[in-house]
């Protein structure tokens, strides 16, 4: 006998619809189906997974209180991945975690051999990403990954768009740092 | 692309569907959260709703105590108006006669009329009426006649005899009538005197022009449209307040529609908002000082009110204000530092919408008393640091102001 997952018999817009009602268990499907991806996110703003995992239960809290907003018009996913971004950028700002941001020189950055960033897990790269300031790694994770323009940054974390600009170039030097070390291979040189 | 690019691609690329499971616990959490959050929408909105609704309540109150059977009003030239009408109470349920001391009944409406009372009778009627009924009577005012019960044979007598010559329309009295007449004898005669004379809101004309001074108390905000969850921006709204002033025409086409444009100097608009800067949470306001040009449509809906015996008129208001920025006070913000631009636009226009009060207190002084808001375009240039998205001022208060009326 064929075993059913009873959760994926379910399009995304009935959970949901169940879900504005107040289902719990709708809510619960709704949650196992994007928490992997979701935590995928966090972890990109978080120095470790226990700040991770608050973001990601504050960000499910607050999609499920609005989740009547929601007009099935976009993807839910891209709908949820909003409500991320912003709970960690609010989680930052209200722990304190975006450090005085003092402008650093901005500092060419030079192309890796592709190969280079091929040796290298997702899991390292999130580390790097991790032990990044609090303020380089949001800063990085919101203009790199979720495509924030400086101004947008500028406005969300309530700094100057040179502020952001600065911080970018910074964190992006540091990046590099790491991938040198961890791979052993050193960019090439300019020019070339 | 160039070698930045190239950088953030690759780090995108691996880590940007990256997945992992989060433990178990996280489910119990939420569930938790969601189990003691199930009431709690934002109590400031309910509170603010709850503000606007007694607004509303207390000003509709205030105004219109108003009566179905307002008693007459003593204008004109027949009656003393020193004499205090209170005195005579209770007035309201039956016919009345007016008598002037010079044994002449005057009657007001629906005109004035003298005549000489030849009846003797009647004449002494009306002088025991006088010494019973109205203790302060004297030979120099007039009085007001009201039928009513009494042991008093003499006034019982007198009561008959004019209520009598009233029913007989006899020639030498004539009724300044209102309400129902109630015969002593015979109910079904009390139709004989028409009601509903009083004073009604169409006895007066609102026809002509208005000046005035007014003054207002707002609560202001800027709304900015299109973030998905203000919740979850660093940046908090609090409450901001401003007050202004403003000179205003109008004119009234007649009883039910007018017209009305004010200029109000230097308004106080904004946004206060609360945020952390360097570990300590600050409350910042940023001002914008607005001259202000109104210009609304009025229906008015009136009634006479039975404290002021004077109209008291309910406007529903609606229309465009034109705002012409004067000033913008910016707060001491990080995001400000490298502003040179200007970040909001000299003028905007305004959707505004109000419900007002003209309450008179005297023939020509009118009260205004009301609540009014008001909506913008996009007061945003789009530059500087705090452009990216749409912003509107939104303001709503009280309203109020006093005007003279040429009519």
């Amino acid at each position: 006998m064929k075993r059913i997952n009873p959760a994926a018999t379910y399009t995304d817009e009935q959970l949901i619809r169940q879900s504005v009602k107040g289902e719990r268990v709708a809510q619960k499907f709704l949650y196992e189906r994007f928490a992997a991806k979701m935590f995928g996110v966090c972890l990109r703003y978080a120095p470790d997974y226990q700040i991770a995992e608050d973001i990601l239960q504050e960000g499910f809290v607050k999609a499920f209180k609005n989740l009547d907003r929601f007009r099935f018009e976009g993807s839910f996913e891209g709908w949820l991945r909003k409500i991320m971004v912003n709970t960690a950028i609010e989680v930052h700002r209200r722990k304190n975690l975006l450090y005085p941001i003092v402008d650093v020189d901005n500092h060419d950055v030079e192309l890796f051999d592709e190969n280079a960033l091929e040796k290298l897990a997702a899991d390292d790269l999130l580390q790097m990403i991790a032990s990044l300031s609090p303020g380089y790694r949001t800063v990085f994770s919101l203009y790199a990954i979720e495509g924030f323009s400086h101004k947008e940054i500028a406005e969300q974390l309530n700094i100057s768009e040179g502020t952001s600009k600065s911080q970018l170039a910074r964190a992006r030097y540091i990046l590099i740092e790491m991938v040198e070390q961890r791979t052993g291979i050193k960019r090439k040189a300019s020019g070339q | 692309m160039d070698n930045k690019q190239q950088i953030d691609q690759l780090f995108k690329s691996v880590v940007e569907n990256y997945e992992l499971k989060p433990s178990a616990d996280v489910w119990n959490r939420i569930e938790e959260d969601l189990n003691q959050n199930k009431t709690t929408h934002t109590s400031a909105t309910i509170v603010r709703y709850a503000a606007i609704l007694l607004v509303i309540i207390g000003v509709t109150f205030f105004a219109l105590p108003v009566s179905k059977n307002t008693p007459i009003s003593l204008q004109g030239n027949a009656i003393d108006q020193n004499q205090p009408i209170s005195a005579l109470e209770p007035i309201t349920t039956t016919s009345a006669l007016i008598v002037s001391d010079n044994n002449t009944v005057v009657a007001q409406i629906p005109e004035t009329v003298n005549r000489t009372i030849v009846d003797d009778v009647l004449e002494s009627n009306l002088n025991t009426f006088a010494s019973n009924v109205i203790p302060f009577h004297n030979q120099e005012s007039d009085f007001i006649f009201m039928p009513q019960e009494t042991e008093n044979e003499a006034l019982a007598d007198a009561n008959r005899d004019i209520i009598d010559r009233i029913y007989n329309n006899d020639q030498s009295i004539d009724v300044f009538g209102f309400g129902e007449l109630t015969s002593y004898e015979d109910d079904e005669e009390a139709q004989l005197i028409q009601p509903d004379k009083a004073i009604t809101y169409k006895d007066y004309s609102m026809k002509g022009v208005y000046i005035g001074a007014s003054g207002s108390y707002n609560q202001t905000s800027i709304i900015e449209y299109g973030n998905t969850f203000k919740g979850a921006r660093p940046i908090q709204p609090s409450l901001k307040f401003g007050s202004s002033k403003g000179l205003m025409l109008g004119y009234n086409f007649n009883n039910k529609f007018g017209i009305e444009a004010e200029f109000i100097y230097n308004a106080i608009q904004g946004q206060n908002y609360v945020m952390s800067e360097d570990e300590q949470i600050v409350e910042k306001s940023l001002s914008l000082n607005y001259d202000l040009i109104p210009v609304v449509a009025k229906i008015k809906v009136g009634r006479i009110s039975n404290i002021t015996n004077m109209p008291v008129v309910l406007n529903y208001t609606a229309g465009i204000q034109y705002g012409m920025l004067r000033e913008a006070r910016l707060p001491q913000d990080k995001r400000y530092e490298e502003t040179t631009e200007e970040l909001f636009t000299d003028q905007d226009l305004s959707v505004v919408l109000g419900l007002e009060y003209d309450i008179f207190v005297q023939e020509n002084l009118m009260l205004t008393l009301g609540t009014r808001g008001a909506i913008s375009t996009d007061i945003s240039t789009h530059s500087g640091p705090l452009s990216y998205y749409n912003k509107r001022n939104f303001v709503f208060g009280l309203r109020a102001g006093l005007s003279y009326a040429f009519n």
